[in-house]
This record gives structure tokens, C-alpha cells and sequence, in this order.
């Protein structure tokens, strides 16, 4: 293949591309170096108006604070868990259904696929949901985290639809050659969706990574608390909040909330942004197209 | 579209709305099954020496085990069983405990339209003031001697429903600071001592120093990027200019009593007349733009610290003078303005001569689960607990602070008591205070709650009280006539949308969108949106606070 | 393998046991965890004493809608609702798929990856903490306003206005999503195969061609699919967002039926949340039906969800 010069419209396009998404790129980025900045700052230094790029006055006191709490050990191990052992389970069980919907001549197709997908719009309520989890044994229990988000039905359907679109030629080969539909979704189907798999994966892992209502909700004992719960109760406890509330009258706090928020949320972050870069590899073009054959 | 399918699923749907028709029972069934029980509290007894095991919410997070709890449990001959509902979660995780059947023994509603909710879902017990007033006589003084107003709080639909609390630091009027070298710089200097700033008195006299604030260069930067004052929104209740609308005697979020009956503050003249002053200021400039937006106190806070604003209101707190605290208004102001100097305001006086601020009133109300209908002895166990806190001073600090020299010390060892407690590391850090079911002077975690002035007193720093008695004087302190504007009964469906009307209307006509013509139209419309109700109701629960209060011994 | 067609009900079945296999693990967890607490959305024509339970707690008809509808509020705040969902669909729904097309033309690798994971980055922060930035930055003496003073303008009431504040919600809102839903796109153009583009290179086919041609048509089933989605939750217009960031003079226009909602579960009244958000449901359903229906028939059956 010849070397060409690119057209004089391409190259602007790409110098013009680059500026763009490296200005997203930057005001992606204020919100991490506000609160990391936030994090170390003094009580004073907290309250001073600016952008808090970085802070004039470094203080750790609230990463003390913070740390000084170990139920957060248990909470991170608790949080490592449910959301190793969630999105792990997610997958299985939402690659489990999309396969059968995504087969044009699964019996009683249309009617599986709204069955799932009503469940997406109608919902009890969290007085029903308590109930159902109470009677059914998962209060205070570590899979109270697990089971009720198991799957849902936005993620069935987008994986429903990418599989549907892998050729269906690999399916009927795999038939002759003697697989049952297992093998076929096992060896074939999950391997060349890697990238939407990935992408189920990585909003399960956030979601598990960050939701605290459960915990809230469903959780009494301290060891069994989510780490996003114990901070939340942190930032709670140090707030004003909680004089509106009449719980607490002494306002006299030790130290500000900005901070601690701060503190908290850097905690939280840190750990996924070290994971991320990993799963990227994923969304890398052309990797997968491998064993497409004809 | 698959008809079967979709016939099948209406089937489900029906076979389900069935079997919810035939299982629930017909509305005169529920109605008694919801009727509080009969209790004969002349044959209950409760022996000191039998052991009893009652089950208490404590809300916030803790530990079981703790020092205060074995004392309380020594103390009485009890066993605790203690939940513990952080703060964080008490408004969801508390009515789905209920729903889901865990009824506590005993627990604490921090308002009335809990108290009210948690009597109508048919959770609690109805204790006569009676039997309060015979078991826990120098309890009942204590609230009555503070502020008796909490009766009305658990009372609903003619019975009563727990035991009131009170807060004795909520009785203090809370003024506002001013920036001390801003009135010099312009001019306002003390007649007496000019090296002192002048602090406005009056209404007339602090709209000179915002005007001045705004337009004279207070902080001699040679721009105009100064202004009187903020707003404040952090809750919602609105404090904003609550001392300019106490100049003309009115607690616009509020009930106040005329001729007998209830008025909404917000709709009396007076608030009128506050709306048009606050008005001008506005137009002149004195009121900084973004007021509506400061939904924290940080916020409010950081336009204050960063010379943004020379006054900022109910914040005249002693400790937020105190310069060895790092987290007090004048420890930050030290380190981002320097030069500035703080000094406590005053409430302006109107013209009428009217001065205050508004202030929160009462307290929480210990309630107890219907339950324990079968087991009343409970009852006046924790009604004898109450009596003995307030009036044992050991125990009232044991029960609170903790065990001297292990969780708190004095903070002078010379003076004592008049030198005010200092906790003891590691319990200055909130969490470990909680986990140690440590509280403070006015509550405790287990069943201590706040008790006489005088106690109090006895243990406050002597320059707080004394900073209390010249600042923050309870004469000065505007409360709801009712104590607080949602113990009306339908307040719990129509308040939290009329309030947020009458916030949106407001800002509105401060800030110049709307004339100050409508005011007459949000009255009306204010009632139409069932402020009408609630006023009513109010009326009607005035005059039921002067039989509740005949009921409890108050005298007025 | 030649078996004889049955076209009997039980062969049907049996011939597809292995696919209906599968499906029992989810099936049961939806049976479980959705359909037998939407059981409770009896609570909506209840009058619901939480003492006694839901099967025990009386009828009342169709009351608590006819309190939804009472006083405006409920109005108002679906007025609010339908308006903000229809800005941020309008607008929102293609940021994704733009920046996702856009970082797809870096070929320098650790560039785009770069900026794949910073623009994924808001999306981990709550709004509790992006409310108070952008509280902060949007101030009248507030550094964008700065800029704005910079080219000789007024400075924008952001936070104050009706208009403004819609502007700046629907903003803040894309920018905190769009990393994460041009994730989604990413993974679709992972799968696209690189011999389409070479041999549109080699036909003379230049980039915006291909784009139009190759890219953006693999591209569509997902963005269909992600649209009918979408509509089945449009009466939920952010509410974090709105409740961190909106105020009184704002209440107006940014109320939605969430934060209508919210109020009424502050104070335990279950059984008109229950009946919102009911409604909700009821017309997030019925958008969706009409959606896939009109997405059926402009592909001639090719798209939509069933």
C-alpha cells in the first residue's frame, strides 16, 4: 500500500478533535483535583472561595478522622466482595437469559423478553422490597447486596441485542458439530462479546462499588456494612445535618464537613480509577475479530 | 401482539387484585383494630427489684457494652436491648423497621409529625399525663419549668402519646456577627471608644452599614464587590433575614396567635412590611445575588469569610468567638482576612419597636411501642428513670459525658463545674463519642434527656454564660406559638408544599421578579393550597394547649 | 442431523429445553425480586396503616391519584419533569454516541484511553459533591461568570433564573454522563469489523465517508435499543442532581415528580408516593411500547426490542 498525504480537511479535523477531547478530558478532570484539593485542606483553607486547584494550607486531619474509624477495613472488604461476587454473578446470569431471547425461534419469545422489561418500569416500592427481603431471610445478611440486583432487564437487552448480532452461520456450525446450546453460548458467544461484556461489567462493578442504599436499608450489623455506607455515616455524623435534625445541639464541630466529604469521596474513587485503566484493554478496536471466520 | 399471552397476563393480574380484595378486611374492622388499647394503669406496679429487659432505639450509632449503658442498667435493674439507627438512616430505615414489625419498646421521635405518623400507622401507646405526672413529678417540672410547649407534641387526636423533651440552649436568641473593620473602615465607629466599631441597634442603623458596606469600599480594594448580606436555605425552614423579619415581630414560617386564634406568620402585615424593606435593600444592592442559592451553611459561610459579606446572621455564638477552636468563624476568618475583626451583633429594632430572632422550641418526644399494652410496668420503670436523670446530678453527667477522668475531665481544674466540661480524647471525635453512647449536657443516648436551667447553668463555662446573658437573651427568641408549625395534624401533607410556595414567592418578590402587590394574592392562594386546614387546625390546638397544659400542672 | 420438523407443542419444547433452560435462573429472580414486590403497588389504592400491613389496611379507591391532582403541585411538577427529560433526550442522546465516534478517530492509543477514562470520571461522583462545585462555579462572582465579564458581558444569573438553570442542569448533566454511555458505543465499535474499512479505503472512500457509511449504521441497533430504553424512564428527570443544586427561585420550573415525591415520603405518606410513582410507570410503559412500535416500523421489523 502507498504512503498518501492525508487531506488538508482530515488533518484539521484531527488537530481540532484532539483540542476538543483533550478540553473535555481537562474539565473531566476538575472534579477529582477540586476534591483531592478539598481533602487536604485545613478548616480555613476549606472555606476560602477559588478553585482549589491545590491547597494553600495542606492539613490531613480528615483522612485522620476518616481512618480512625476500622469498620472501614471490614467495609472495604465487605464492598470488595459484593462487588467481585455481583458483577461475576451479574454476568453469568444476565448472558444466561439474553442468549434464549436473543434466538429467534426460543418458544414464546416476545412474551419472555416484556416480562423482562416490564420489571424495568413497574416497580413496588420500598416498602414491598423491604418486606419481601425481610420475609425472605436476607436482613443483615452479606447477599442482601447480591441477589436482589442480580440482573436487570437493561442489561439482558443490551446484551440480547449483541449477541443477536454475531452471525448466526457460528450458531448453526456448533449445532452440527454436536454442541448443545450451553457449549455454544459458553465457547462461542461469550468470547466474541467481550467488549459489551465488559461494559456490563464495568456499570455492574461501579454501581456495587458506590450504592449505599442497601446497606441503609437492609443493614443493621456494623461488620456487615458497606464501605460507602460507613463513610456516608461519617459525613453524616459531621455535618450540620444533623442540628436541622435536632439530633445532635452541640455544633461545636471538630472538623469540617467539606473536608471529611472530601476525604470520603477520594477514598471511594481511588481504588476504581487504579482498576479502570485494566478493563479498558477491552474496548480496544479489532481485538475481538479473531475467530470470525466464514 | 400475542392476545394469549396478554390475556394470560391480565388473568395474573386479576387473580392477584382478588386475592388483595378478599383478604382485606372491611373498614370498621380496621378502624377498632387501629383503636389504642385500654390500659388499667391503677393496677400496674413496677417492682425496682424485678429485673425488666426493654428494648430502646438509640438514634445514632454506637456500641453495645459501653460504660453508660452498664450504669443505666445497674442504676434501675434493667437490661437494654439497644438498636442503634444512625442518623443517616433514620428516615427510611425507621418506618420500614416499624413496617416490617420490629416495634421497639421504647424510642424517641424528634418531631411531631413523626409522633403524629408512627400514632397514625398504629405504632405507639397512649401514656395519660397522669400517670407521667405521678411517676416522674420532677421530670414533668423540669419540662414545664423550660419550656412545656412539648406537650403539644405528643398529642394527637386527643390523647398523648409520649413524654416531651426539652433543649435549654434553644431557649437563647441567636444574633448575627458583623465585621468589626468593615463598620470602621466605613466610618461607623463606636461614640464612646472609637477604636470599637458601632454596632447597629436598629433597623434604620444596619441598613446604613449594609448601604455603606456596598457602596463605600469597606475592604478598600478600589471595586465594588462587596455586599450587605446573604441568604440562607439550608433547610426547610428558612432562617434567611429571619432578625430583619423579627424587627417587625414576625416569624414568617411560623404560627403566631392573634385575638385568640392562628395566623401563619407569613402572612401577616407585618411580614409585608419586612418583604418590602428586604425588598429595597435588594434593589439597592445590599443583598448579594445568589442568596437563594447557599443551601449550606459552607456556602453561607465562605461568602462571609472571603469578604464577600460584612453580616452574617445566627451565627452569635460563643464558640464561634473562640479562637482555639480550628473550626470556629473566627479561627478562619484569622487565617483568610487576617485584618478582620468579629463582633457579635445585635437584633435590630423596627419600627415598632420589635426585636428578635427566630429560634427552634421543645424538643423530641420518647415514645413507646403499643406493645407494651401487655407489659406496662416498662412504662413506669422509664418513667422513674426519667425523674431520677434530672434529678440525680451525678448521674445526669454520668449519663451523659461518661466516667470522669476516662471520657471527660473539667475543662479548669480549679473552677470545676463553672469551668465546663472538655472531653477527653479520644472522645473530642464525634464517632467516638457515639460509639461510646457519649451525649452532651442537654441528651444522653440512653433515656437521658435534658433537664432544669439551673443545672445547666451550673455547668457552662462562665464566659458563655455571660456572652448568653448580654447576646443571646431569651426575650429576644420569637418561637411558633405551637412550637413548632408541623405538629398541626395535616401539616403532614400540606406543609412541605405551601412551605416551599411561600419560599419560591418570597425570594421572588425580594428579588424584584414579582410586585410587591401580590403579596395579597399568596395570602390567599397560600390558604387555598390548604393553609386554611392547617390554620384551623392550629386554632383548634391552641386551645387544646391550654387543656393539656391544666392536664400537666402549667400555669400560664 | 436430519430429525422430522414436529410441530407439536411439546416438541417445540423439547427441541429448545437447553434455551428454556437458561432462562429459569433469571426468570425466578425477577419473579422473586420484582414481580412479587410490585405486588405492593396495592399501596396506591390503599390507605395504607403500616401496623397492619398491606393485605389488612383499608381501600380507597382511586384517592390518592385524585390527591396527586389536587392543589397543582403534582401538575406542576410533571409539567417540569416532561420538559427536562425532553432536553436532556434531545440533547443527551447523541453527546454519548459523538464522543464515542470522536475517540474512536485518535489513533495515538494512550491519548484516547486517557480521555476515555477522565471523561468517565464525573460520572463516580455523587451530587452531593458535584451540587457544591458547581454551586460554587456558577456563583454570580463565580468563576465562569469571570470569563463571561471577560468578553464584556453581564454576569448570568445561572442558579437564579428559570431558563438559565435549565441550560446549566442539562449541561452538568451530559457532562457527567456522557463518558459513561460512550462506553457502551465503544464496545460496539470494538466489534466492527476492520475489513469493511480497508476495503472502503481501497474503493477511495474518505474518513467521513466511511464514518457515515461503516460506523455510524453498526452503531444504530445499539442507539435504538438504548433509546426505547431511555423513554422507559423519562418521567425520571435526575433527581439528585435537582435536589443538590435547585432553590427557591428555581422550585418553579426544577420540582419534578421525584422531588414531589420525596416530600411525601419524608413525612410517611407511602401511599401517594406509591401512586406517583405508579403513574410514572404506567406512562414510562406506554412510551415505550410506542417507541419500539415506531422504531419497528421504520426499519420494516429489524430493530426494536421484541
Amino acid at each position: 500500500m502507498a504512503a498518501y498525504r492525508k487531506p488538508t480537511g482530515e488533518r484539521v479535523f484531527t488537530v481540532v478533535n484532539v483540542l476538543l477531547l483533550g478540553v473535555l478530558g481537562l474539565l473531566a478532570l476538575y472534579p477529582f483535583t477540586y476534591t483531592v484539593s478539598m481533602s487536604l485542606s485545613s478548616a480555613a483553607e476549606a472555606s476560602r472561595d477559588g478553585l482549589h486547584l491545590i491547597p494553600r494550607q495542606i492539613s490531613v486531619t480528615a483522612y485522620e478522622m476518616v481512618f480512625r474509624n476500622p469498620e472501614i477495613a471490614a467495609g472495604y472488604l465487605n464492598t470488595i466482595f459484593r462487588t467481585v461476587v455481583g458483577t461475576l454473578l451479574t454476568l453469568l446470569v444476565t448472558c444466561l437469559c439474553a442468549y434464549p431471547l436473543s434466538k429467534r425461534h426460543l418458544p414464546h419469545r416476545r412474551v419472555f423478553t416484556f416480562f423482562i422489561l416490564f420489571t424495568m418500569v413497574f416497580h413496588g416500592g420500598i416498602v414491598p422490597t423491604y418486606l419481601l427481603i425481610k420475609n425472605i431471610g436476607l436482613i443483615d445478611s452479606i447477599w442482601v447486596y447480591v441477589l436482589p440486583i442480580l440482573t436487570s432487564a437493561f442489561n439482558v437487552i443490551i446484551v440480547k441485542n449483541f449477541f443477536q448480532s454475531v452471525p448466526e452461520e457460528l450458531a448453526e456450525s456448533a449445532a452440527i458439530d454436536g454442541a448443545n446450546e450451553f457449549r455454544t453460548l459458553f465457547q462461542i458467544y461469550i468470547p466474541l462479546s467481550k467488549p459489551v461484556l465488559a461494559t456490563v461489567a464495568l456499570w455492574t462493578a461501579v454501581m456495587h462499588w458506590n450504592m449505599w442504599l442497601d446497606a441503609l436499608l437492609y443493614v443493621n450489623t456494623e461488620a456487615k456494612q458497606t464501605m460507602q455506607m460507613i463513610l456516608r455515616r461519617i459525613v453524616i455524623e459531621n455535618s450540620t445535618e444533623l442540628i436541622e435534625k435536632g439530633l445532635v445541639l452541640a455544633d461545636i464541630k471538630t472538623y469540617t464537613p467539606e473536608t471529611i466529604k472530601a476525604a470520603t469521596t477520594v477514598v471511594t474513587i481511588l481504588p476504581i480509577l487504579l482498576v479502570y485503566p485494566f478493563v479498558q484493554r477491552f474496548f480496544v478496536k479489532g481485538i475481538m475479530l479473531g475467530g470470525v471466520k466464514g | 401482539m400475542n392476545w394469549k399471552a396478554f390475556l394470560g397476563g391480565l388473568g395474573v393480574v386479576a387473580a392477584v387484585a382478588g386475592f388483595f380484595l378478599l383478604a382485606t378486611p372491611p373498614r370498621a374492622e380496621t378502624e377498632s383494630l387501629l383503636q389504642p388499647p385500654t390500659v388499667d394503669w391503677e393496677a400496674v406496679h413496677d417492682d425496682p427489684d424485678h429485673r425488666l429487659r426493654i428494648s430502646l432505639l438509640v438514634n445514632n450509632s454506637g456500641r453495645e457494652g459501653t460504660w453508660v449503658q452498664r450504669q443505666m442498667e445497674e442504676r434501675f435493674n434493667v437490661e437494654f436491648d439497644l438498636t442503634f439507627l444512625p442518623a443517616a438512616a433514620h428516615t427510611y430505615r425507621k418506618p420500614l423497621m416499624l413496617a416490617g414489625g420490629k416495634v421497639p419498646d421504647v424510642f424517641i421521635d424528634p418531631d411531631p409529625i413523626e409522633v403524629q405518623r408512627d400514632a397514625y400507622h398504629g405504632f405507639l401507646l397512649e401514656v395519660p399525663h397522669r400517670i407521667i405526672l405521678r411517676h416522674a413529678p420532677n421530670y414533668v417540672a423540669a419540662v414545664n419549668s423550660v419550656e412545656p410547649i412539648g406537650w403539644l407534641y405528643s398529642h394527637w387526636r386527643g390523647r398523648n402519646y409520649g413524654v416531651p423533651t426539652v433543649y435549654v440552649s434553644l431557649l437563647l436568641s441567636v444574633p448575627g456577627v458583623w465585621r468589626g473593620d468593615w463598620l470602621k473602615a466605613v466610618g461607623l465607629h463606636d461614640p464612646a471608644d472609637p477604636s470599637k466599631p458601632r454596632v447597629p441597634e436598629t433597623l434604620d442603623q444596619m441598613h446604613e452599614a449594609l448601604r455603606r458596606f456596598r457602596h463605600n469600599d469597606p475592604d478598600g480594594n478600589g471595586r465594588q464587590d462587596t455586599y450587605g448580606m446573604s441568604g440562607d436555605v439550608t433547610n426547610w425552614w428558612w432562617a434567611s433575614f429571619a432578625d430583619v423579619f423579627g424587627a417587625y415581630g414576625v416569624t414568617p414560617f411560623d404560627w403566631m396567635e392573634r385575638d385568640g386564634r392562628c395566623v401563619w406568620g407569613g402572612l401577616l402585615p407585618e411580614a409585608r412590611q419586612a418583604l418590602a424593606t428586604l425588598r429595597a435593600w435588594y434593589g439597592e444592592g445590599l443583598i448579594h445575588p445568589d442568596f437563594v442559592t447557599d443551601k449550606s451553611r459552607e456556602s453561607l459561610h465562605r461568602k462571609f469569610l472571603n469578604g464577600r459579606t460584612g453580616y452574617l446572621y445566627y451565627d452569635g455564638k460563643h464558640h464561634e468567638f473562640d479562637l482555639t477552636i480550628p473550626t470556629s468563624l473566627a479561627s478562619k476568618m484569622r487565617q483568610l482576612q487576617p485584618s478582620a475583626e468579629l463582633v457579635c451583633g445585635r437584633f435590630p429594632i423596627g419600627p415598632g419597636g420589635r426585636r428578635g430572632g427566630r429560634v427552634w422550641s421543645g424538643g423530641h418526644v420518647i415514645v413507646f411501642g403499643k406493645h407494651l399494652a401487655a407489659e406496662p410496668a416498662k412504662v413506669l420503670r422509664v418513667l422513674r428513670i426519667l425523674d431520677t436523670v434530672v434529678t440525680d446530678e451525678e448521674l445526669y453527667i454520668a449519663s451523659k459525658y461518661g466516667q470522669r477522668g476516662v471520657h471527660w475531665t473539667w475543662r479548669d481544674a480549679d473552677l470545676g463545674p463553672g469551668g465546663g466540661i472538655r472531653q477527653l480524647p479520644p472522645y473530642t471525635d464525634r464517632n467516638q463519642q457515639f460509639r461510646a453512647l457519649l451525649g452532651e449536657m442537654e441528651g444522653g443516648a440512653i433515656l437521658s434527656p435534658c433537664g432544669p436551667k439551673a443545672l445547666l447553668d451550673k455547668y457552662t463555662r462562665r464566659e458563655e454564660l455571660a456572652f448568653n446573658n448580654e447576646h443571646r437573651r431569651g426575650e429576644w427568641a420569637l418561637k411558633d406559638v405551637l412550637g413548632k408549625p408541623d405538629v398541626v395534624p395535616s401539616a403532614a401533607v400540606k406543609l412541605r408544599d405551601v412551605r416551599q410556595f411561600q419560599m419560591t414567592v418570597y425570594a421572588e418578590i425580594i428579588r424584584g421578579d414579582r410586585p410587591l402587590e401580590d403579596f395579597a394574592w399568596f395570602a390567599r392562594e397560600w390558604l387555598r393550597r390548604g393553609g386554611q386546614q392547617m390554620t384551623d387546625e392550629a386554632t383548634e390546638l391552641l386551645r387544646a394547649k391550654k387543656r393539656v397544659y391544666r392536664q400537666v400542672g402549667v400555669t400560664e | 442431523m436430519n430429525e422430522p420438523i414436529t410441530r407439536s407443542r411439546r416438541g417445540r419444547y423439547r427441541r429448545h429445553r437447553g434455551l428454556l433452560l437458561m432462562l429459569v435462573p433469571g426468570l425466578l429472580f425477577f419473579l422473586i425480586f420484582s414481580y412479587v414486590p410490585m405486588t405492593g403497588l396495592a399501596i396506591a389504592f390503599k390507605e395504607y396503616r403500616m401496623s397492619l400491613g398491606i393485605l389488612q389496611s383499608p381501600w380507597c379507591g382511586l384517592d390518592n391519584f385524585r390527591r396527586l391532582l389536587v392543589g397543582g403541585e403534582f401538575l406542576q411538577a410533571l409539567r417540569n419533569t416532561l420538559l427536562i427529560s425532553v432536553l436532556r433526550l434531545g440533547f443527551g442522546f447523541f453527546a454519548p454516541v459523538i464522543l464515542a465516534l470522536l475517540l474512536n478517530e485518535i489513533r495515538v492509543a494512550w491519548y484516547k484511553r486517557t480521555i476515555q477514562t477522565l471523561t468517565y470520571m464525573p460520572f463516580f461522583f455523587s451530587w452531593v459533591i458535584l451540587g457544591g462545585i458547581l454551586l460554587m462555579l456558577f456563583r454570580t462572582d463565580g468563576p465562569i461568570n469571570a470569563v463571561v465579564k471577560l468578553f464584556g458581558g453581564e454576569p448570568i444569573p445561572f442558579l437564579t433564573s428559570d431558563g438559565w438553570f435549565l441550560f446549566v442542569l442539562v449541561t452538568t448533566g451530559i457532562w457527567q454522563t456522557v463518558g459513561y454511555g460512550a462506553v457502551i458505543y465503544l464496545a460496539a465499535l470494538a466489534g466492527i469489523n476492520p475489513t469493511l474499512y480497508e476495503a472502503a479505503t481501497v474503493d477511495g472512500a474518505g474518513r467521513w465517508q466511511q464514518t457515515w457509511r461503516i460506523t455510524l449504521p453498526c452503531l444504530v441497533p445499539t442507539m435504538v435499543v438504548l433509546l426505547i430504553l431511555s423513554v422507559g424512564r423519562f418521567l425520571s428527570a435526575g433527581f439528585d442532581q435537582i435536589y443538590n443544586m435547585y432553590n427557591p427561585l428555581v422550585y418553579d420550573s426544577a420540582d419534578i415528580i421525584d422531588t414531589y415525591v420525596l416530600r411525601r415520603l419524608t413525612s410517611m405518606d407511602f401511599s401517594v408516593a406509591t401512586a406517583a410513582g405508579m403513574f410514572k410507570s404506567v406512562v414510562g410503559m406506554m412510551l415505550i411500547v410506542v417507541t419500539n412500535a415506531l422504531a419497528r416500523r421504520a426499519s420494516g421489523g429489524e430493530q426494536g426490542i421484541w
